[in-house]
């Protein structure tokens, strides 16, 4: 059943559209940590699988549901990866980082599985279109003339929240941080998710996403500004 | 209190200009003399500061998201696949 998936390219590194150096992610696109890991999943190490299950299972879910109807099918998404992961892992050559082939066959997987629930791709690419042009911030929270065009008019102001636990203890702020993201269409999602909730390095991201860096920017900047306005909202 | 950019070095940068940078500018990212402009920017401007501040608490914050795991169904038969591929 996994068929496409488990024989997934791993060479997204070098997709042409990816404005940075590919041949420096070619050369180092495995870390001795990543090296030992697959070392261990191929001695069949169970351990070892569910700490990669355990580490990315959240983000691939997040992320596929970006692409399809609700989250029962994303999980089935996120099963049908973790599935084309332990099938092609003998024949993964690490010509990509590990990360990026995992998030690469769930992209894949999530997309063909939105396309057959007939949320038609189309849109997210008219979706990514627009993106680029568009405003990240409300144009209105600047001053549109004077001396001072282009500078605040309506100034964040400064939160009292000023770590993230305590952020994070604030329920109405987690919840429109979780509401915020959810809502995001899939081209801003998924940057936000891997950048942001991985922790991705923004080259690997735009290897598993295939977009340019100037598009990464583009992208997250929008996301986090959607983040960031509901949070703004909720803590009032 | 209110910061005046005229005490400044001016950097040459909107706040506009300023925030859109913010994602370059705090991956170390930008080119060094656009670089060396938002950070002087952000020197003079407390307003740019508390949205630089804001999109990196986000960040950290979306990081200690709990982590959620498959199903002890679905692990259950990952488990299974994943032993079977290592039984022959
Ligand atoms: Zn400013």
């Amino acid at each position: 059943m996994n068929s496409v998936a488990a024989t997934y390219p791993e060479s997204l590194e070098q997709h042409p559209s990816c404005e940075t150096p590919s041949s420096s992610a070619k050369a180092t696109a495995l870390t001795n940590e990543e090296r030992r890991l697959i070392g261990r999943l191929r001695t069949g190490d169970e351990g070892a699988f569910d700490e990669l299950v355990n580490r990315h299972h959240g983000a691939l879910v997040r992320m596929a549901m970006g692409h399809v109807a609700d989250r029962e099918v994303a999980e089935e998404v996120a099963q049908d990866t973790w599935m084309a992961v332990i099938e092609g892992l003998h024949r993964f050559e690490g010509r990509s980082s590990l990360r990026t082939w995992i998030f690469g066959i769930l992209i894949h997987k999530a997309k063909d599985r939105g396309v057959r629930e007939k949320r038609h791709t189309t849109f997210s690419a008219f979706e990514s279109c627009e993106d680029e042009h568009d405003e990240a911030i409300d144009p209105s929270r600047f001053r549109q003339s004077g001396e001072w065009a282009g500078h605040w008019a309506f100034p964040p102001q400064p939160w009292d929240e000023q770590t993230p636990e305590k952020l994070l203890a604030s329920r109405e702020a987690v919840e429109a941080m979780h509401k915020a993201i959810d809502a995001l269409p899939a081209t801003l999602k998924d940057v936000l998710i891997l950048r942001d909730i991985e922790g991705v390095e923004a080259k690997e991201v735009c290897a598993i996403l295939r977009i340019t860096e100037t598009n990464l920017y583009v992208r997250l900047h929008r996301a986090r500004e959607r983040v960031r306005t509901a949070v703004e909202a909720a803590l009032g | 209190m209110k910061d005046h950019p005229s005490q400044w070095i001016p950097s040459g940068l909107t706040c506009r200009e300023t925030a859109g940078l913010a994602g370059e500018y705090l991956d170390d990212r930008l080119p060094l003399l656009a670089g060396i402009r938002v950070g002087l920017h952000l020197a003079s401007c407390a307003h740019c500061r508390a949205y630089f501040s804001q999109i990196v608490l986000i960040g950290e914050a979306a990081r200690l998201f709990p982590k959620t795991v498959p199903s002890p169904v679905n692990r259950l038969r990952l488990r299974r696949h994943f032993a079977a591929q290592h039984s022959g």
